[in-house]
């Protein structure tokens, strides 16, 4: 693995007092017994107690072992640990048996259980799964008597209800295991209160009738269909399962990373392609306040293994460990029209009619000399930037001439999320 | 842009319990036969959103854009642009501090003939216009591509420094107005006159008034006619408004006639050591209330007031037509006129008089009109004689002497009340003996002065790292 750069040790730390602690402690001085192989570093550092501590990180996480009574994850010694081999002074080789049993056993813990006397079996497996089925059929059925309750009634009617209707009603769909409907339910209020209300609460309700319409009828389903069926209802394949079912190897190109929140919800999507032209969303989620996994480089180029879910192209995708640097994107070879880029969304939507965005790859210029600002291709055809961007960095790079974006289209509109300029691809 | 139809759409909304609604016509599958209207409903409603969203195309492109030119000056070196990056980021010293280490990275990139990197130009102009102070440094190093971004955001509208098209002055509004006078006094000022002219007769009191008051900027003998005509104004507050402006015009005819009422009240006396005594003046006739002799209000004696008034609007020539010199007129001023007097010398920039009236107590605002080397002396005797004068070191002109430097450097490590009450007046002072005060730190231990002292050192080797990353 190569060693990586200080800013990103730094990114890893939970707050600026502890990387302010660690860069103290990142000298030789009080460090012993140090040494690192491909995945692992390990050294033991002189506190004020009598025995070291001792330190390790598994890299391939990154996960953080100290024997320290701190309760930061990473310590500041972790940290220092990982500085200093960041800048060399640790060197390879050496052993330290406890940090290698750590990393087997963290190894054993977080992989596929292949052990077939530990896996559960068949027969159980198969009832929880229909009853896993029967909660989702009944959630299903519920959201299909609570649709036609509402439009009896009317939208009308229904934006004078409280946040409390839209909660109950997501709250019965977690219950019934269908929590990409209580997602769905829970934007309404917000969708409601726009200025397109009208639009915006229809398409919602016509979306999430197809969605019961379609699980009523999945028998009929092909096995792809199925998968983004279950994508937008939020049934989750476990990662076990897309690992042992799938597995490529490429030069993956890093196109661009966005994190939005959702509530308390924290999604960061990784948009990847392949050399051959297939392209991968990567999903990590976090919850609460807890961390994302440090984004990748937009530009760099992955080489190694990844494993897609099934689905319809863009298919999820995870990636396996040991990635290693394979240099940095210089074009968007795959770059187009606007056109062409709507023509994409559409036949995306035939192939998975629930998905919210599109990735597409242009070749145009930011105009705003009206005030409005929009991208334009070479052949007249223009799209609007999404509400929550802030084209102007955009400008500044591309100063109005036609470049390569790559982005998401959504709802009709672009989200650039990189841009080649002066050779490599950059994030505006 | 829906891809329901109209029927649809309403009965969703108002509900199937209250309205029906056909299946639409344009959607291209058949409704369920055996279906209830809720059902039917949702339907349509599920195949209008398919409809609706893959159905999005793209806009046409109308007026067409140009592209930025290209940049002919190159980007500042990349230690440079760090450094940019690191105070744009980041507030090591304050606000105050931050805002001059942009503004004199911002100048030494225009100066070197470099400009701000793409990646930094948003930066930049966002912060220049959070930071007035900053605008016209951004005007200078931001280049072509700068410029074009800044004629395409209204929030970076403060860019332009010039009009590119005229406005109709008739339609405009308040705002739109008072920025189009700002403009235009620095560059033609004689048009703005012209403009303000053409609408006075319909113009609101308080709108008059505004427009008088931007006469200040570039005033000029062009500006008379239309003062003169404020004086007969209906609005009291345009009529006092155009009294002072008056001041700024010795030539006019309300000088000439303010000379008139002037020369009377002035007497020398003595023969060996002439003395100059002035009257306090008379009731004043109709044409001296136009002129601005009114009520004094409460407390105040009206004849102070009108002696007040008549030295400011006199030209300066009727006090030294007693032959008198200027530093005798003013060493025997009555305090009534001297602030009449002060008014009229800040309003023609005399430096003769600013020189003589400082000498006697004069405000700091006539250290403006001194060259650099009088008001150095003047602002280091009023601080020999009080500390508390350290704010006047602020009002001198950038960098200072040397000879002022060493001056004030002397005080600082004598007097640590001193170094408190300069502690941010001191950016003037000359690089070379900032350098020598950093050499007196390791001394100065933990007296008061040291940290002033210390931050001064620090902000100049700020400064002076901005300069050489451009080398």
């Amino acid at each position: 693995m190569a060693r990586w750069d200080a800013q990103r040790v730094a990114a890893l730390a939970p707050d600026a007092g502890s990387l302010a602690a660690a860069r103290k402690l990142a000298h030789p001085g009080p460090w012993s017994q140090t040494g690192c192989s491909d995945v692992l570093v390990w050294g033991r550092c002189q506190g004020s107690g009598a025995t070291p501590y001792q330190a390790s990180v598994d890299l391939t996480g990154p996960a953080f072992r100290c024997t320290c009574p701190s309760r930061k994850f990473p310590c500041k010694h972790a940290l220092a640990l990982l500085l200093l081999w960041s800048d060399g002074t640790v060197g390879e080789g050496g052993i330290d048996e406890a940090a290698v049993e750590w990393a087997r056993g963290r190894a054993e813990r977080t992989a596929p259980a292949r052990n077939p006397a530990a896996a559960p079996d068949p027969a159980g497996q198969a009832k929880r799964l229909a009853d896993r089925i029967e909660l989702m059929d009944g959630g299903i059925e519920d959201t299909a008597r609570w649709l036609g309750d509402l439009v009896r009634a009317g939208l009308a009617e229904a934006r004078t209800r409280d946040v409390e209707f839209w909660d109950t009603a997501a709250r019965r769909m977690i219950d019934a295991q269908v929590p990409g409907l209580a997602t769905r339910l829970r934007r309404f209020p917000a969708l409601l209160a726009r200025a397109d209300w009208g639009t915006a609460a229809l398409d919602e309700l016509g979306l999430l009738w197809s969605l019961v319409c379609t699980w009523r009828r999945r028998s009929e389903l092909l096995p792809d269909d199925v998968a983004e069926l279950r994508a937008a209802l939020g049934w989750s394949t476990p990662t076990a399962e897309v690992r042992a079912a799938d597995e490529r190897n490429d030069d993956w190109a890093v196109l661009g990373i966005i994190t939005t929140q959702d509530g308390r919800l924290t999604e960061q999507r990784t948009w990847l392609r392949s050399v051959g032209g297939e392209t991968v969303l990567v999903l990590d989620f976090a919850a609460g306040g807890s961390p994302l996994p440090v984004p990748h480089l937009v530009g760099q180029v992955l080489r190694g293994a990844l494993s897609r879910y099934p689905g319809a192209a863009p298919r999820r995708a995870t990636l396996h460990d040991g990635l290693t640097d394979a240099g940095r994107v210089a074009r968007l070879e795959h770059a187009g029209s606007v056109d062409a880029a709507f023509d994409a969304a559409a036949a995306h939507l035939v192939a998975n009619p629930w998905a919210a965005r599109t990735p597409v790859a242009l070749a145009a210029r930011v105009v705003a000399a009206d005030g409005n600002p929009r991208l334009a291709d070479d052949e007249g055809g223009t799209v609007p930037f999404v509400s929550d961007h802030d084209p102007w960095p955009l400008a500044a790079l591309t100063g109005g001439r036609t470049a390569e974006v790559f982005g998401e289209l959504e709802a009709g509109a672009f989200r650039p999320l990189s841009v080649v300029a002066d050779d490599r691809l950059v994030a505006p | 842009m829906s891809g329901h139809a109209s029927d649809t759409t309403v009965a969703a909304t108002l509900g199937t319990a209250r309205r029906s609604a056909a299946w639409p016509a344009s959607l291209p599958a058949a409704s369920r036969p055996d279906a209830d209207p809720t059902t039917t409903l949702l339907d349509a409603l599920a195949l209008g959103s398919a409809l609706g969203r893959a159905g999005l195309r793209s806009g046409r492109i109308g007026a067409a854009d140009e592209a930025a030119i290209d940049d002919p000056r190159p980007p500042a070196p990349a230690r440079a642009a760090d450094l940019l990056h690191l105070h744009l980021t980041q507030t090591v010293s304050g606000r105050a501090t931050t805002a001059e280490l942009l503004q004199h990275w911002l100048r030494v990139c225009a100066d070197r003939g470099a400009r701000v990197p793409h990646h930094l130009l948003v930066p930049v102009l966002e912060r220049a216009t959070r930071e007035e102070s900053l605008r016209p440094g951004a005007r200078g190093a931001v280049g072509a591509r700068g410029a074009w971004l800044a004629a395409r955001n209204p929030r970076w509208s403060w860019f332009v420094p010039a009009a590119v098209e005229e406005p109709d002055w008739v339609t405009l509004d308040r705002d739109g107005r008072a920025a189009l006078l700002g403009r235009l006094r620095r560059t033609a000022p004689a048009d703005a006159t012209a403009l303000i002219a053409s609408t006075w007769a319909t113009d609101a009191a308080t709108e008059r008034r505004d427009h008088l008051l931007t006469l200040r900027t570039g005033l000029g003998p062009a500006d008379e006619p239309l003062l003169e005509r404020a004086l007969d104004d209906r609005a009291a507050s345009v009529r006092d408004a155009a009294g002072p402006l008056l001041d700024g015009l010795p030539g006019s005819r309300r000088a000439a006639r303010m000379a008139d009422r002037l020369r009377p009240l002035l007497a020398t006396r003595g023969l060996l050591r002439r003395t100059l005594t002035v009257a306090l003046p008379d009731d004043p006739d109709p044409a001296g209330v136009r002129d601005g002799l009114g009520d004094a209000g409460a407390g105040r004696s009206k004849r102070d007031l009108w002696l007040d008034r008549i030295a400011a609007g006199s030209p300066l020539s009727v006090w030294t037509d007693t032959a008198l010199p200027v530093e005798a007129i003013v060493r025997d001023l009555p305090q009534e006129a001297r602030a009449g007097v002060t008014r009229a010398v800040l309003a023609r920039g005399d430096a003769r008089w600013a020189r003589a009236l400082l000498e006697h107590d004069g405000p700091p605002d006539l250290l403006a009109l001194l060259p650099a080397a009088d008001a150095e002396r003047i602002v280091l005797a009023r601080i020999a004689d009080d500390r508390r004068a350290a704010h006047l070191l602020h009002r001198l002109q950038k960098p200072w002497s040397p000879g002022c430097s060493e001056e004030v450097a002397r005080r600082l490590r004598r007097d640590p009340e001193f170094a408190a009450a300069a502690a941010s007046a001191l950016r003037g002072m000359d690089p070379e003996v900032i350098a020598s005060l950093a050499d007196w730190l390791p001394t100065a231990q933990q007296s008061p002065a040291a940290r002033v002292v210390r931050d001064l050192v620090q902000f100049h080797s700020a400064l002076r790292t901005i300069s050489e990353a451009f080398a």
